[in-house]
């Protein structure tokens, strides 16, 4: 069953199209493309990423989990965060379900975020082909350093609030 | 922005990989746990693709009805140092992952954007947009947690590449890559040395 906020949200996304279609229906349609679009190129990511949280659950054993990625591993558990983070492919549908796979098997929440908001190092070729190497040698250490402060910054909000 | 579907990386190709083997192999060794994993993935599956799905139009319309100006006009160099809080923002409600974005985030670059605010700009994810997804997988509590750690991660990245530019100028004006248009003469020009 879905909480009031998660009924919430779809129906705010609803009006809005309703608002856009009233106003620009052009836009509108132009939106729902993109969104198809999207749809397609996520679904196959989407459906394999959810088969892995089913076969982590039978295959990963909590107490591993808990002792690696628990929130009383601190900082060692935020710095395995941000190495699964760079190794993981980009996009939340690879990473969210991996994410609430961990989450149930009783890892920190300091550590879930750290993998969400490391980006993933699998473009780096890519990048250093469009942005350069020089360009690459910053962002590389910066990206490292954000999903650890990200990491860090909720393992003290979550200890506060959760 | 991009129109239209991606390549799927090699990366991702991997992952689908990844899925079928795992399951092949759970099968072969234990099949009521096979069976299981389904049963988890399944219930998982119902429970999150209604908001999953409002994501997606959520970054349609965003998609949709951003204005072209909209970056550059907003982390342009004259912004100052609001370029880095704006650069965070952007991010965060341009759908679309790494993949999508490397290329919109090129243009900025050739438009003489610092380091830093672009940093930034390159590192945060579209925490707005993918909010519903965010919700369905996370649970609303460490969804905003997530939020807001993102943009603070994205913040430091963003300070820490400012820093590391300031005082070592690794990126030198000419070493900045070129605008699409120019890409060939630039290429060329490299070539011969």
């Amino acid at each position: 069953m879905m909480d009031a906020a998660e009924t919430g949200i779809i129906i705010i996304v609803a009006a809005l199209y309703v608002a856009l279609s009233y106003k620009e229906p052009k836009k509108a349609k132009e939106a729902l493309n993109y969104s198809y679009n999207m749809g397609l190129d996520v679904f196959i990511l989407f459906t394999s990423g959810i088969a892995i949280v089913g076969a982590m659950m039978v295959l990963v054993p909590e107490n591993i989990v808990i002792s690696t990625l628990g929130r009383e591993t601190g900082l060692w558990g935020i710095l395995i965060g941000v190495a699964i983070g760079s190794m993981l492919p980009a996009g939340g549908y690879i990473r969210l379900p991996v994410v609430l796979a961990l989450l149930t098997l009783g890892a920190g929440v300091g550590t879930v975020v750290a993998i969400l908001a490391t980006r993933s190092l699998l473009y780096l070729p890519q990048s250093i082909g469009f942005f350069g190497a020089r360009v690459e040698a910053i962002l590389t250490p910066s990206f490292l350093l954000s999903g650890f402060s990200a990491g860090l910054f909720a393992h003290f909000i979550a200890g506060i609030f959760l | 922005m991009q129109r239209g579907r991606r390549k799927k990386t090699t990366g991702e190709k991997y992952f689908v990989l990844i899925a079928i083997v795992f399951y092949a192999a759970i099968y072969n060794s234990a099949p009521v746990d096979a069976i299981k994993a389904v049963n988890f993935s399944t219930d998982i599956f119902f429970d999150v693709i209604l908001l999953v799905l409002a994501g997606i139009c959520l970054g349609g319309l965003v998609k949709a009805s951003l204005p072209e100006d909209f970056v550059s006009s907003h982390l342009g160099p004259d912004v100052g140092r609001r370029a880095y809080l704006n650069s965070v923002l952007v991010a965060a409600i341009l759908p679309g992952e790494a993949y999508v974005r490397i290329p919109l985030f090129e243009a900025f670059l050739t438009k003489g954007a610092g380091i830093g605010p672009f940093t930034s700009l390159s590192t945060a994810r579209p925490v707005i947009v993918n909010f519903p997804q965010g919700m369905a997988f996370l649970g609303l509590p460490v969804a905003i947690i997530q939020v807001f750690s993102t943009v603070f991660g994205a913040l430091t990245a963003g300070l820490f590449a400012g820093i590391l530019q300031s005082k070592f100028e690794i990126v030198k004006p000419d070493s900045r890559p070129p605008r699409q248009k120019d890409r060939k003469k630039y290429n060329n020009r490299k070539r011969e040395g």
